[in-house]
């Protein structure tokens, strides 16, 4: 299982981990971010710093590395334009798959033992693009952190976004490394064209969660890994077997490791697992 | 349709017996003898000892079910529906079916017997439509309390002991009901308390785990606790918007209870196996389940709902 859940300390991520910062303070973002870009320069990563602000404000965020002309210049530091990758603040899933991949390849070439991304997206919900865009976006970026040798760190700005729109995005990453959890439960890729859930789903997150199994859900069959389920109740339960049954062309899911709580839930509702 | 030479509709039985273990063998195993005789099917749902004799008497007989009362009825809300599945399951079959359930037994708590009794009563009510079938209740007279006999006359239209013979009265099921809406015992002061909030079940969930840790629960039960608690909590929430709940631990057992404003006006809530279609139910019934005790009083002031899990 990759490492999911709640409370993680940034500098503790490693390669194929996903995390998501939302800060109150720019201070903190920048203490932790630091920290995390840190850790990837120790472990031989290109580090990747995209924000939507000026570059020069970028390298000032920076400081605290140490010489950023240095690291720019040695190539462990790359600073990229929020408005570069994402097209004007719009969503382009293809062609953002295609950045990274391509950031990744040249990281690789470049000597490095991978990329570790640390992107501020505040902007772009600032900036007009949806939350469940972003979403959909950002479970497709998991699926290249899990594949291939990549970490990131995706951080968002209480002060700007709602917070029904942050549950949402904490829901996409399999880990938090917010002081207070984000979302209750956490759906991320896992395994050959598969999903994983983490944490707890009961009747007042069951609908966000189906939302998001439907927002991360491949577009080929797939399967939903539930080993690192903390607790479900059968709101949840009726939200994923809802799910797998689905017909009419949609992707289909079949469950793994379901835990002892899931089967006996379904069990008691009738349930066909 | 009526079976040739069967009286219509279900037939709910109170029978006295006497003499212990061997009384309640020689009172039934003619009945149920003579129903598998006779090409009908028997379900014999009572105490370890009692299923084990049965089981002695009638090897594996195909028609025979036996179950241990004592884990199916532990908590009395789970028999009704176990009921419902065996008898449609043998009426499927078109030959006669005869039940004998034996909830009462000595030994069981004051707070056990109320939801016995409210369970006897509930049985009247559950099958009232049903076509012909038989369900005899075995009563140890000789070591039950006599308060706990005449409960049993009040709900079962028909009762049977071999001293005064067969005496039949309507049951007022309703009535018997009502008179069970006493209050529950107070909570103890050194429960814990949480003001039920919307979208804040994790907390809810916290609580009960650390009671499980503390009682000693398995992980298995308290697997089941947590999952009670938290649909407790969400029904509360759910029908009245907000709620208090009470957990505290009991002889190693740990029992919550929620307060609402809330009103169940179905007595037979959580008694019903939920259908894949109905939309609402299942918190009741999965509470019903997994707790050896469940004790609901609910009136238009509002409803205190009390689980016990070991």
């Amino acid at each position: 299982m990759r490492t999911c859940g709640a409370g993680h300390d940034p500098s503790g991520l490693g390669c194929h981990d996903h995390g998501c910062l939302v800060y109150a303070d720019t201070e903190t973002f920048l203490a932790r971010g630091v920290a995390y870009l840190q850790e990837g320069l120790r472990r031989g990563e290109r580090a990747l710093y995209v924000q939507g602000v000026p570059l020069a404000q970028m390298r000032e965020h920076l400081a605290g590395l140490g010489s950023v002309d240095e690291l720019l210049a040695a190539g462990a530091l790359e600073l990229v334009s929020l408005h570069d990758v994402y097209a004007d603040g719009g969503l382009d899933i293809e062609q953002q798959t295609a950045f990274y991949h391509d950031a990744i390849d040249r990281a690789l070439a470049g000597g490095f033992s991978g990329l570790r991304g640390l992107a501020d997206g505040t902007t772009l919900l600032a900036g007009g693009a949806d939350a469940d865009g972003i979403a959909r976006w950002e479970a497709t970026a998991d699926r290249i952190m899990a594949e291939r040798p990549m970490t990131g760190m995706c951080c968002y700005d209480r002060r700007v976004v709602p917070a029904r729109e942050l549950a949402l995005l904490g829901a996409v990453h399999p880990l938090d490394c917010s002081g207070d959890a984000t979302s209750e439960f956490h759906v991320f890729s896992f395994g050959r064209r598969g999903l994983a859930v983490s944490g707890s789903v009961d009747t007042f997150t069951a609908a966000e969660f189906q939302k998001v199994l439907d927002l991360a859900g491949p577009d080929q069959d797939f399967t939903l890994d539930l080993s690192a389920l903390d607790f479900i109740d059968h709101a949840g339960v009726l939200a994923i077997t809802g799910r797998s049954g689905a017909t009419d062309g949609e992707p289909r899911m079949t469950i793994t490791g379901a835990p002892q709580m899931f089967t006996r839930v379904a069990e008691l509702i009738g349930v066909p697992v | 349709m009526t079976v040739a030479g069967c009286p219509a509709g279900f037939r709910h039985e109170a029978l006295f017996y006497r003499g212990g273990l061997n009384g309640f063998v020689a009172e039934l195993a003619s009945m149920v003898s003579e129903t598998l005789s006779s090409g009908g099917s028997a379900v014999v749902a009572a105490p370890t000892d009692r299923v084990e004799r049965f089981r002695g008497l009638f090897a594996d007989h195909e028609r025979l079910t036996l179950i241990d009362m004592t884990g199916l009825g532990a908590n009395p809300g789970r028999i009704i529906p176990a009921w419902r599945e065996l008898a449609d399951t043998a009426l499927e079959r078109g030959a006669p079916f005869l039940g004998i359930g034996e909830p009462v037994w000595v030994g069981r708590t004051e707070d056990e017997l109320v939801e016995c009794h409210r369970h006897e009563a509930l049985i009247n009510l559950a099958f009232a439509e049903d076509p012909y079938w038989r369900l005899v209740c075995p009563y140890d007279v000789d070591g039950l309390d006599p308060n706990v006999i005449q409960d049993a006359r009040a709900t079962h239209p028909a009762s049977f002991d071999r001293r005064c013979g067969l005496s039949e009265a309507p049951v007022d099921a309703l009535g018997v009901l009502a008179g069970l809406e006493h209050p529950l015992s107070e909570v103890p002061d050194h429960a814990a308390t949480i003001r039920l909030q919307p979208g804040r079940l994790a907390d809810v969930r916290d609580l009960a785990r650390e009671h499980a840790a503390v009682a000693g629960l398995s992980a298995e039960r308290a697997g089941d606790l947590i999952l009670a608690v938290t649909e407790m909590a969400a029904n509360s929430i759910r029908h009245s918007g907000t709620g208090t709940l009470d957990i505290w631990r009991r002889d190693g057992r740990v029992v919550c209870q929620t307060r609402d404003r809330g009103h169940i006006q179905d007595p037979m809530v959580g008694r019903r196996r939920p259908g894949l279609s109905h939309s609402s139910g299942r918190g009741m019934w999965i509470i019903q389940q997994v707790c050896d005790l469940v004790q609901l009083r609910s009136s238009p002031g509002g409803t205190t709902l009390r689980i016990t899990v070991a």
